[in-house]
């Protein structure tokens, strides 16, 4: 929030264009300004997060839709959490469903926080906001 | 003196020369006499012998012509042990009367039928070649003296008894054995009394041998076991064997000369001998001589002395007349001593002081001593002191009275008789004189004569049969003890004093009848009835003889009796119970003789009608008395008496008839009924079937009613004897073995035929393997399902496996085997191998037969046709399989669809509030500036202010209730997905958890919830706790607001499962709607209420079917819901 340097990118890993534009639009409409990239599917995530893009010294946190087609998110996060370099990047599941399964699922995998998509996205934002506070407490690792 | 002394001289010289010719003369002259007597002798033992052996053949030769023996003889043989007792009587008292020694009647062959106790078998050579002449002759036989088993001597001889006594043949043979000891030896032994010392032998040629027939003098045990060579020199039994007759001087069996008479006795192979020892017959002759020689001389100085006297006479002569006198009185005394030296009277003269003066020669054997040391010796000094002192005492008492006396005397174990008498001379001391006879012979003859009186008193007291004599004129005589107690009488005098004809005879014709009889034939044998002293009557047997004296005069009778009362009634019943038995045979053989059960019957009741030779034999069933109606099952009839004709055929019961069925079932054997008895005829069978008489008994067949079983007599009233009522009992028990035959056969055939009729409807076949022989059975039904020929045999186990498909072969086989091994019987669904058809189907099971010691040795089973059931399972099997398949689809298609749904339905939601947002923003911003054209302006406005956020709206509120929907599918879909868990729920555990998480929202509804008994159920927990968190929102959602809300939960065991009952006084549920309500987003529809989702009760269904349970409802508008939950129940832990 306060320089480039020390603010944390927002990796977006979510197929629907929709759904791209809401979450963005929602991090911009409660002042979240970090950078945003987004990944139209799980295998472009996965190229990103294991070649080269991730660079040193910077701080990551991945938002990752559940259902995708080809690598889905629950598949990038069971990657993301058994890779040594990757395993403590902060990620948070977005999906469409409450499904208590798929929640548990993810949250043994390892995931930070689980949010569901649709409804309001003001609460949403809420969420992310929080969750920025959070990271900035605790200090996201930056990639060495 | 010197002329008298050569007188003497010649005197002497003469004497001697007299002396020596008369010796020879005397020696010549006693062996001629020897040698008469001798011959005389032994001709007359010849002569005995000879009429000994003809007396035994006439007596062999009358018995076998004895009528009344062969009568015997005929009815003991033709009914072996009838006339026994009476044989055995003839025998014991023939035995008895002749003296035999055994006697017995054999059979042709040789076997005893009856014998005296003493009769040994004849196994000896000679008898058994004698009997077998006798038997081929028909003719009696005598045998040869022989020895028997025992060693004994026994002459036997054979009488062939023919039927009627007149030849023919031989039914028999009387056999007698006779101990040549007492009967015959005594003829050959007896000596004439000169000859006592004389020995008479009886020989046989033996081959080279001479064998002494009877016992020695010399010689113990010799009698046919002693034997010389015949070529013995001189031995007179040799020459008798040779043929010679006549004087022979020899040797004897001892060696010792003898004298000997010899001779072949006629028609026997015996030779005869009577001999005399040489030294012993010639030892008195010779002591005669030298007596004499020197009598002669004495006689020679006396003729001397005479001559002496001669030449004195002169001188005096009164004195020379004198002299011979007393020559004369010599010469008496010469005489008289020639005779005493003769006589077998013991001669002897005694002088007054008892002293001896003369004893007759005899007197040394007697005594045993040389008269020389007798004469004139006290008589103590020759007998013993008590003899002598009586013999004193005797004599000196005949000195004294001068009369004779006889006295008998025993001396040396002999007996004899003395006369003894004085002899007074003139002027001498008077002398005693007298003689002694022997009397040993005669006495021991009385004594033989007084012991045999004693042993026939004996026998005859003793016997065990009554014996008698009974006079002429009609009085008992005598009667031994066993007589008297048979009449039942104490004492003899009793019955000495009875009247025959009055007082025994119970006809008294009958003594008349019986002696005639006896009269005519000398002897009878019958039965007669006599009476007891009690007047009882009594049967007896008798035989009767007369008894006659010598010269043919009647004296009186003899006979025995013997009671045989019982015994008639033995034989009474004897007979009775042998045509029981008889009769019997003959219902057996109708048994077996017959094919089947029904001819079985039929032959029973043919052989019962011949046996009892009546009118009728019937069977009627059932013999029930309170039956409505009888038939008769079969009935046999003579043909003019034919009975109820009908068979088979319910007839009505008639009371007279129920009343005769009462009485057999209440008795134990058979009843009988007979017209003008106090047992009549029922007046039904009397005038329906015309029957006079009638037997009948009850039969209890092991199965079905009682039958009765009956024989009717037409003819005449009969009135049935004991052994006939015995011998339908008797009857009536086979035949009750047959009918439970006969009916256990008739229910099995039903039986069978309803086991084949189950097995058609079932279609279930029955096999059975014997595994050793590799043999298969199968039944009507099995051939049926296999598709095969029932004429064909079944084959063997491995070519029975084709029936199958490979795939079923090999299944079989294998649990066969494993069944073979283990006895683990088998259930498998098989497919028979189709050769067109579709295929077909079998359940085959099996069971292990084993044998006694539990060895498995083979199976057998059932093989049901499931084809149809098998089709029919296979179509269920793949419905379930598609349904599952769809119900798996259904649930992915709903996963999917609700997610793949709110995905665009989040853009729209999002996008519309993203819209709100910049639409807010514009119209704010529209507030502060106008840049449209005044002819825009307002337009623009009531765009920005009223239409599009109004659009907008309509977008927002359908897109928010487009998420419930969606929301509450994925819900639906979930609880359809999420796998049950069920374990034991303590239901009320589970619902205070419920309630106490609900309790805000209870309590805001003012509810009071009352919980009853919650039995345990199986179940997902966590499902059951969301249904009926379901079920208790809806009770408070749906609730009446006029009323408080008041619910029950309860719950109940029902059969396996456990019933939860949920019951609301809310408002219920439309009737209408009543169905609807399990449907997805069916809601009650209520105004200015708040409503669910719609999904709640579609959930509660789900989750209820999920754990295979069930739900249902109960309603009505305004009173209340009711919900019937069912679940299983919980595990026993």
């Amino acid at each position: 929030m306060q320089n480039d340097e020390e603010s944390v990118t927002i990796l977006l890993a979510e197929d629907d264009d929709g759904h791209a534009k809401l979450v963005q639009e929602r991090l911009e409409g409660v002042g979240v300004a970090n950078p945003v990239m987004r990944f139209k599917d799980g295998q472009e995530t996965w190229d990103f997060l294991s070649g080269t893009g991730i660079a040193n010294g910077k701080a990551y946190l991945l938002l990752l839709d559940i259902r995708m087609p080809g690598l889905d998110g629950v598949e990038v996060l069971r990657r993301v959490k058994t890779d040594a370099r990757l395993k403590t990047m902060p990620v948070i599941m977005l999906t469409t469903t409450d499904d208590p399964r798929e929640i548990s699922l993810c949250y043994e995998l390892g995931c930070n926080n689980y949010l569901t998509k649709p409804v309001e996205f003001e609460k949403f934002a809420e969420v992310v906001k929080r969750l920025g506070l959070f990271l900035m407490i605790l200090r996201v690792d930056k990639f060495k | 003196m010197t002329r008298s002394f050569g007188v003497l001289l010649l005197t002497l010289a003469a004497a001697l020369a007299v002396c020596f010719f008369v010796r020879a003369h005397y020696l010549r002259d006693a062996t001629e006499n020897i040698a008469a007597s001798l011959q005389t002798i032994n001709a007359y033992k010849a002569e005995e012998i000879v009429s000994w052996v003809g007396q035994q053949e006439r007596e062999s030769a009358r018995l076998s012509r004895h009528p009344f023996l062969g009568e015997l003889i005929a009815q003991e043989l033709a009914r072996p042990g009838s006339r026994r007792a009476q044989l055995k009587t003839w025998l014991s008292d023939h035995t008895t009367q002749k003296g035999y020694f055994a006697m017995a009647f054999l059979s042709t062959r040789g076997d005893v039928i009856v014998a005296t106790p003493d009769y040994v078998p004849g196994t000896e050579r000679t008898f058994k070649k004698a009997f077998g002449q006798a038997v081929k002759a028909g003719k009696p036989l005598l045998t040869d003296l022989y020895l028997d088993a025992r060693n004994r001597p026994r002459i036997a001889m054979f009488s062939p008894i023919s039927a009627n006594g007149k030849g023919g043949p031989a039914l028999c043979v009387l056999g007698i054995v006779i101990d040549p000891h007492t009967d015959f030896y005594p003829l050959v032994r007896a000596a004439p009394l000169l000859f006592a010392k004389a020995e008479t032998l009886l020989v046989r040629k033996e081959g080279a041998s001479v064998l002494f027939l009877n016992e020695l003098d010399h010689r113990e045990g010799a009698a046919l076991k002693f034997s010389l060579p015949l070529s013995t020199p001189l031995l007179p039994a040799a020459e008798a064997l040779k043929g010679r007759t006549g004087y022979f001087e020899g040797f004897d069996y001892r060696g010792k000369e003898v004298f000997s008479a010899v001779r072949p006795i006629p028609r026997t192979p015996w030779g005869l001998v009577t001999k005399i020892e040489r030294r012993e017959v010639l030892a008195p002759v010779n002591a005669q001589i030298y007596l004499r020689l020197a009598l002669i001389l004495l006689a020679a100085l006396i003729l001397y002395v005479a001559f002496y006297a001669v030449l004195l006479a002169r001188e005096r002569a009164a004195r020379e007349r004198i002299e011979n006198a007393e020559a004369a009185l010599h010469m008496s005394e010469q005489i008289f001593r020639e005779f005493m030296e003769h006589s077998p009277i013991y001669v002897f003269f005694k002088d007054e002081k008892i002293r001896p003066l003369h004893l007759s020669r005899n007197y040394e054997k007697m005594i045993g001593r040389p008269l020389e040391e007798l004469l004139g010796r006290s008589m103590d000094e020759i007998f013993p002191s008590d003899l002598s002192r009586k013999i004193v005492a005797d004599d000196l008492k005949v000195l004294k009275e001068g009369k004779e006396v006889t006295l008998e005397e025993e001396f040396n174990g002999r007996f004899y008789t003395t006369i003894k008498f004085p002899i007074t001379l003139k002027g001498k001391p008077t002398y005693l004189a007298g003689y002694t006879i022997d009397i040993t012979e005669r006495k021991l003859a009385e004594e033989a004569l007084r012991k045999s009186e004693e042993k026939y008193r004996a026998i005859f007291e003793e016997s065990f049969d009554g014996l008698f004599l009974t006079s002429p004129d009609g009085k008992i005589l005598d009667m031994n003890k066993k007589g008297i107690s048979m009449f039942g009488y104490v004492a003899k005098e009793e019955v000495l004093k009875l009247e025959l004809k009055r007082d025994v005879y119970v006809d008294p014709q009958d003594r008349d009848r019986i002696l005639s009889m006896v009269n005519a034939k000398g002897a009878a044998e019958y039965e007669v009835e006599v009476k007891k002293k009690s007047g009882e009557h009594m049967l007896t047997h008798c035989a009767l003889t007369a008894v006659k004296d010598g010269a043919g005069r009647l004296m009186f009778y003899r006979g025995i009796i013997r009671d045989i009362t019982d015994a008639k009634r033995a034989e009474q019943e004897r007979t009775a119970h042998i045509r029981f038995l008889e009769d019997m045979d003959k219902i057996n053989r109708s048994i077996l003789s017959a094919t089947d059960l029904e001819k079985m019957m039929g032959n029973i009741l043919n052989t019962v009608l011949k046996i009892f030779d009546c009118d009728r034999v019937w069977l009627f069933y059932p013999c029930d008395p309170d039956a409505p109606s009888f038939r008769v099952p079969m009935e046999v009839t003579k043909p003019e008496y034919p009975g109820a004709k009908v068979l088979n055929v319910d007839l009505p019961m008639p009371p007279d008839m129920a009343k005769d069925l009462r009485e057999a079932l209440d008795s134990d054997g058979p009843r009988t009924y007979t017209a003008g008895t106090a047992s009549p005829i029922n007046k039904e069978t009397a005038e329906h079937f015309g029957v006079k008489s009638q037997m009948v008994t009850a039969l209890y067949p092991k199965r079905g009613k009682p039958w009765a079983f009956g024989l009717h007599q037409c003819s005449h009233a009969r009135v049935w004897t004991r052994e006939e009522i015995r011998l339908l009992q008797e009857i009536g028990r086979r035949l009750t073995d047959a009918l439970t035959s006969l009916v256990s056969i008739r229910d099995l055939r039903e039986s069978e035929q309803r086991l084949r009729e189950a097995q058609r409807l079932a279609k279930i076949g029955n096999w059975e393997w014997d595994a050793a022989a590799d043999t298969l059975k199968w039944s009507a039904e099995y051939y049926r399902i296999y598709g095969l020929d029932p004429s064909q045999r079944p084959p063997g186990y491995s070519e029975h496996l084709k029936a199958y498909t490979r795939e079923s072969a090999a299944l079989l086989d294998t649990a066969v085997k494993r069944n073979m091994e283990t006895g683990e019987p088998y259930q498998l669904d098989l497919e028979l191998a189709a050769k067109d058809a579709p295929s077909r189907w079998i359940t085959a099971r099996s069971e292990t037969i084993r044998d006694r010691s539990g060895k498995i040795t083979g199976l057998r089973g059932t093989a049901q046709d499931i084809t149809e059931r098998k089709l029919a399972e296979l179509r269920i099997e793949t419905l379930n399989r598609e349904m599952a398949d769809k119900n798996q689809e259904m649930e992915n298609f709903l996963y999917i669809t609700t997610h793949d749904l709110r995905s665009p339905l989040v853009n729209i939601q999002g996008f519309s509030q993203s819209l709100a947002g910049y639409l807010a923003e514009f119209q704010k911003m529209l507030g502060d500036v106008r840049v449209f054209a005044p002819k825009n302006d307002a337009r623009v406005r009531e765009l920005a202010l009223a239409k599009v956020p109004e659009a907008l709206d309509f977008i927002l509120v359908s897109s928010r209730k487009m998420d419930v929907l969606i929301t509450a599918l994925l819900k639906v879909s979930r609880a359809g997905r999420i796998e049950m868990k069920p374990e034991n729920v303590e239901m009320g555990e589970l619902l205070r958890k419920v309630l106490d998480a609900m309790r805000f929202q209870l309590q805001e509804a003012g509810a009071a919830v009352k919980t009853g008994a919650l039995p345990p159920c199986k179940a997902d927990p966590g499902a059951v706790s969301q249904l009926f968190t379901n079920l208790l929102d809806n009770a408070v959602k749906y609730r009446d607001e006029s009323r408080k809300l008041e619910v029950q939960v309860t719950g109940e065991l029902r059969g396996g499962r456990v019933v939860y009952r949920i019951s609301d006084n809310g408002s219920g549920i439309p009737e209408k709607d009543l169905d609807r309500i399990w449907n997805v987003f069916y809601r009650h529809e209520r105004s200015g209420r708040k409503n669910g989702e719609g999904i709640g009760l579609p959930m509660v269904r789900r989750l209820v079917e999920k754990n295979g349970g069930g739900i249902r409802a109960e309603s009505r508008e305004g009173q209340g819901t009711v919900f019937y939950v069912e679940l299983p129940t919980a595990e026993e832990v």
